[in-house]
């Protein structure tokens, strides 16, 4: 043997060459082959079928031109495994004819094509690219992956700094077990992690990978970077502000409740609306918002409610009735407004109620004392005005009527002088007794009781009778049998009393004189009149002063001016007011108001 | 020097009437007085001398708190009236109330407001106040 043949030497020589190749003879047997090769890997091209694959038709051809002598090759496209594969034929011996057959894992083309068109639309979302081509040894970085990474132009990455750009320790442990993971068993990763880039700035990070595989070796890993440093900060503040969200409905002491779109269903309530209430949050979730309303408010809500919905209404803000679960009303104020999806559509409804009861209750405690110091204070103003005057009225009677008594002789005058002093001393007493009066009318809520109005006209009556019969004064009780009257039982009696015997005195003597009482219930009040036919008052000119303060208006020897305003104080402090109606020559009406019941149904406090 | 004809006195209080009678007679206050109860009265009788041209007062001696008409409805309904002749006011009244005089003051009938018991000086006061006008 002169000469070894080039074929003889290749045929030992691919037995140890790195790649995957193998040489087989005309019928496709296998004559050498590289360790990479895959024995199996012809039969895949070579088996005669009925109807030949497009790939075994390819192989044929490619295979039948390299026998030719032709150098030829064909592709295997596997885009299930996202890889291609060349396969290159060459003859290298004519005789006996010998081909070699490599395969070449290839960098595709038509992978740029579309990296470049992920690169543009990578650049928009920031996400970078990289593949690792275990194969090459070689390691791809997109634009975005270098800018992520902060390097420098002229920055070649490889697998090791790659890992070592991941934050050291719990990052960069993640990341090395992932991707070992990956490359051991095929799952693909997904992470956010944290990065220190080449400028040692912290930047957040979401990684994806996967290793692909070739006969059960991985050939690859690729994946994508994504900058969410933006997005991670924004979502701890958005988190931040949510948890603030939370605790402030949790923890507010203003009911807030998240109500449904239809049917407007409780869906989250606070602790604050669960405690005015009186349930918990399983047994209010789900239940109808508008239900918790008082009954006669419930449906006029629910009305309110849709059109908030239909954007009608802006929000519904005011103060109304709730009904708690042990069938307490409440007054609430109620603010409502419609929280809307992206679409603009309305998703649910939020509501904040607060329990005013307590509020209102004190409000209109204070005032209800307005109102009775302001009545006290009119009444001081009279009083410090009756001191003022009428005290003085009869202390000056009486300083004047001692200094003439000082200088007078004549026994006569001295007595008139005298007994003047006496009376002006009677009068001194009579005005401190009207003062105590006036001062002494006040009373507690608890001293009111429900009366029967008849019976207190009849009482009163029969305490006149004296008068009646000497005046042959007649009264008509025309109160219905159980009608009743909020009043303190001693004021009722006196103003009744002040009205029937001003009526006796001012009657017209030229008459047959009565008097009528009547009453009814107006809108829970108990409104007496009492009318008589007696002298009448000039109201025009003393409408105003008719209630006033030793005001007289009649030329009669009994009047002290005092009657009229007592009764009207008394009405007063119980809450209640007094009327006059009348005519000279034809009689007066005077209109009583008092409540029917105690309608705050506190009695007592 | 001319002294008051006829004064007029306006008072409910018969005490105070008596009191005042007694001093105008002390310090020959005037030649002769009338005396009215209470406003409507002092009013019909004058509108009456009016009318019938008898002797009109000099002066009127109004009391402020009396029944069916006080001083007050007395002053509003006097000054709808020309009397013939300058009818002098003077309020007397218990009332020590700084309104009650401020009031009286802005009528201008009024010439000035006394505030009771009344006494002799007072009353020779107003006496020779009157005597020095004109």
């Amino acid at each position: 043997m002169a000469a070894v043949k080039t074929s003889q030497i290749l045929i030992e020589a691919i037995r140890e060459m790195p790649g995957v190749f193998a040489i087989v003879d005309k019928e496709l047997a296998l004559i050498s082959k590289s360790k990479e090769w895959d024995a199996g890997l012809l039969s895949n091209f070579s088996t005669v079928t009925e109807d030949m694959t497009k790939l075994q038709l390819k192989f044929k051809t490619a295979f039948e031109k390299a026998i030719q002598g032709e150098n030829s090759y064909f592709i295997q496209n596997i885009p299930q495994k996202q890889v291609r594969y060349k396969y290159k034929f060459s003859r290298i011996d004519p005789e006996p004819c010998l081909i070699l057959i490599q395969q070449v894992l290839l960098t595709r083309p038509q992978d740029y094509r579309k990296e470049l068109l992920l690169q543009e639309t990578n650049k928009v979302a920031e996400i970078g690219f990289w593949e690792y081509n275990s194969v090459t040894g070689k390691i791809y970085w997109s634009e975005v992956t270098r800018k992520i990474h902060e390097v420098p132009e002229d920055f070649v990455p490889n697998l090791e700094t790659g890992v070592s750009f991941y934050k050291e320790g719990e990052n960069r442990e993640r990341i090395s077990r992932a991707v070992q993971n990956g490359v051991e068993t095929g799952e693909p990763w997904n992470g956010d992690y944290t990065i220190i880039t080449h400028k040692g700035r912290e930047v957040h990070v979401n990684a994806r990978g996967k290793a692909e595989f070739e006969n059960g070796k991985c050939v690859r890993l690729l994946g994508t970077f994504q900058d969410i440093t933006e997005r991670t900060e924004r979502n701890i503040r958005l988190k931040k502000s949510e948890e603030q969200f939370r605790l402030a409905f949790e923890n507010s002491p203003i009911g807030f409740l998240i109500i449904s779109v239809d049917g407007f269903h409780l869906l989250r309530c606070n602790r604050a609306f669960q405690n005015l209430i009186g349930l918990g949050e399983k047994e209010l979730v789900n239940k109808k918002f508008t239900d918790f309303f008082a009954p006669e408010e419930a449906n006029r809500y629910y009305l309110n409610f849709l059109k908030l919905i239909d954007g009608k209404l802006a929000e519904i803000r005011g103060e109304h009735f709730l009904r708690n679960t042990n069938g307490v009303i409440l007054t609430c104020s109620v603010f409502a407004s419609v929280i809307y999806d992206p679409d603009a559509k309305p998703k649910e409804i939020i509501v904040q109620i607060q329990d005013v009861t307590e509020l209102r209750r004190k409000s209109q405690e204070i005032d209800r004392f307005v109102e009775v110091t302001t009545e006290q204070n009119t009444r001081l103003i009279n009083f410090a005005h009756i001191v003022s005057h009428n005290l003085r009225s009869h202390t000056s009677n009486i300083a004047m009527l001692l200094n003439f008594l000082k200088e007078e002789k004549d026994l006569d005058e001295r007595e008139l002088q005298l007994d003047m002093l006496n009376q002006a001393s009677d009068m001194l007493t009579e005005t401190i007794k009207h003062l105590n009066e006036v001062v002494s009318v006040d009373i507690d809520i608890k001293d009111k009781e429900e009366l029967v109005l008849k019976d207190f006209v009849k009482n009163t009556e029969r305490s006149l009778r004296g008068l009646l019969v000497n005046a042959n004064f007649k009264i008509y009780n025309y109160v219905p049998e159980d009608l009743k009257v909020y009043a303190v039982p001693a004021y009722l009696e006196s103003v009744l009393l002040n009205l029937f015997s001003n009526s006796i005195k001012y009657r017209d003597p030229r008459k047959k004189s009565w008097l009528q009482v009547t009453a009814e219930t107006v809108n829970g009040y108990t409104v007496i009149s009492v009318s008589d036919n007696g002298l009448g008052i000039n109201m025009e000119r003393y409408g105003d002063r008719i209630f006033g303060l030793y005001k007289t208006f009649h030329e009669h020897s009994e009047a002290r001016g005092l009657g009229l305003y007592m009764t009207q104080s008394q009405i007063q402090v119980m809450g209640g007011s007094i009327d006059v109606k009348s005519k000279v020559g034809e009689g007066t009406t005077f209109i009583i108001k008092l409540h029917e019941k105690d309608k705050t149904g506190m009695s007592g406090r | 020097m001319k002294k008051i004809k006829l004064a007029c006195l306006v008072d409910d209080d018969p005490i105070v009437v008596f009191g005042l009678k007694k001093m105008m007679k002390l310090v020959k206050f005037c030649e002769n007085f009338l005396v009215y109860s209470n406003g409507q009265e002092a009013l019909n009788a004058l509108t009456a001398i009016f009318k019938t041209g008898d002797e009109i007062p000099d002066l009127i001696l109004l009391d402020l708190n009396m029944p069916v008409m006080d001083g007050w409805e007395f002053l509003e309904a006097f000054t709808k009236y020309d009397p013939p002749k300058k009818i002098t006011i003077y309020i007397l009244t218990s009332s020590i109330d700084p309104r009650d005089q401020e009031r009286a003051l802005q009528f201008s009938s009024v010439s000035n407001y006394v505030v009771k018991p009344v006494t002799l000086e007072q009353l020779e006061a107003i006496r020779d106040t009157f005597s020095d006008e004109d």
